[in-house]
């Protein structure tokens, strides 16, 4: 006779249930609203080869208190993403590359090297 | 002397006695160098025959006593009475995403499958399947085989695996699709392949390279978190993903086989 054994359910939930499920379920979604705004700028790109009028008309959208405040909430999430994952990110490496040992600190802070690497190439095209 | 107490909370299920799971409350002494393994022991002695766990070294080296402590995966004979205080309540499930067969005590059999196919052991030239990348290493045969200190420490953590399963029981990957092969089969997988001496991973591929095996894994991160041994098996997993995503690439190129 086959043994009866119980399984229990997963409740819907689930990543409500442990503060550690509910940040990494947080991190899942920041690519909602990065997405969102992507799309949001590919308008903008779209506009802009539509001229003058149509470009002026996107600028003043992101004007707009409701824009400004999802921008911001986008920033806020697109932040959150970026430091959890440098925090995890090291540990995804190869133990050793080219012969070397990798040293997941140094790894970690090459990963906000480039970050402000990128940053100032990003400000100083723009300003 | 009330406060000289702890309450436990132990999840029972009995196909025969008990078919749905619910909670048994035991007074327990409070001594601070107790376990809750010891706990349990007393229990069992001294209150209810009939609970059911599994244990064996206390010592946290088997693997055996993995349970759901106030909702975190825990080792029984790890934690420790005075973790929690006097006149406190401890509930004390079963591990999280296994079949139930006894209050405590977990079905393991699908897990003992799943590490059986990742091959956990060094596979050599002659009993490799699928024809490996690797030159053969020299075997025993020509001598003694040396490993530098740099070669062990590519996969020396991932040893350290007792198979207490406190890893499966945090994932809710495995939780959501439990043909996932789950974390600590695949660290163990990961130790193999990254050992220099094996020649087993295109064997081992077929098992990890799918959407069940390192690509049901999302990083969430947590089994790492509750490892006692400090395996750290996402590290292992996300690794395999970029051996697997270079396999993919090199293959696109023609590189690869
Ligand atoms: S990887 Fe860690 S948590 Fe998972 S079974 Fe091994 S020792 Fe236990
Ligand atoms: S009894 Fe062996 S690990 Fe706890």
């Amino acid at each position: 006779m086959a043994r009866q054994t119980y399984r229990p359910t997963m409740p819907k939930n689930w990543y409500l249930k442990n503060p550690f499920y509910t940040r990494y379920m947080i991190r899942e979604a920041t690519s909602v609203f990065v997405g969102l705004w992507m799309l949001n700028l590919t308008v903008g790109l779209w506009r802009l080869s539509q001229g003058e009028a149509a470009w002026q008309g996107w600028i003043d959208l992101q004007g707009e208190p409701w824009m400004i405040l999802f921008s911001l909430i986008t920033l806020g999430m697109a932040i959150y993403h970026t430091v959890t994952w440098f925090a995890i990110a090291p540990r995804a490496m190869p133990a050793v590359i080219a012969g070397k040992k990798v040293n997941p600190d140094l790894v970690g802070k090459a990963h906000w090297a480039g970050f402000v690497v990128a940053s100032i190439v990003v400000l100083a095209i723009l300003l | 002397m009330s406060d000289a107490n702890v309450t436990i909370e132990i999840q029972r299920y009995h196909p025969e006695t008990c078919p749905e799971p619910k909670f048994g409350r035991f007074e327990v002494p409070y001594h601070k160098e107790w376990s809750i393994l010891d706990a349990l022991q007393y229990v069992k002695e001294d209150l209810d025959g009939s609970v059911v766990y599994r244990w064996s070294c206390r010592m946290a080296v088997c693997g055996s006593c993995g349970m759901v402590i106030n909702g975190t995966p825990k080792l029984a004979c790890e934690t420790f009475l005075r973790d929690f205080g006097p006149g406190s309540t401890i509930t004390l499930e079963p591990l999280k995403n296994f079949a139930i067969e006894r209050d405590l005590a977990v079905d393991l059999e699908d897990f003992v499958e799943k590490l059986e196919r990742v091959k956990p052991f060094i596979v050599d030239a002659g009993a490799a399947l699928k024809k490996p990348k690797k030159a053969q290493p020299p075997t025993t045969g020509v001598g003694e085989y040396r490993q530098t200190p740099l070669e062990l420490s590519v996969f020396k953590q991932f040893t350290m695996c007792i198979n207490c399963l406190l890893c499966y029981s945090a994932c809710p990957q495995f939780g959501l699709n439990p043909k996932f092969v789950g974390p600590a089969a695949l660290a163990l997988a990961h130790r193999y392949n990254a050992d220099n001496r094996d020649l087993g991973e295109e064997d081992r591929k077929a098992v990890l390279n799918t959407k069940d095996g390192v690509w049901s894994c999302t990083f969430v991160g947590y089994c790492s978190e509750v490892c006692p041994k400090h395996v750290d098996p996402a590290a292992a997993i996300q690794r395999e993903k970029v051996n697997g995503m270079m396999d993919w690439g090199l293959s696109k190129l023609g590189g690869g086989e």
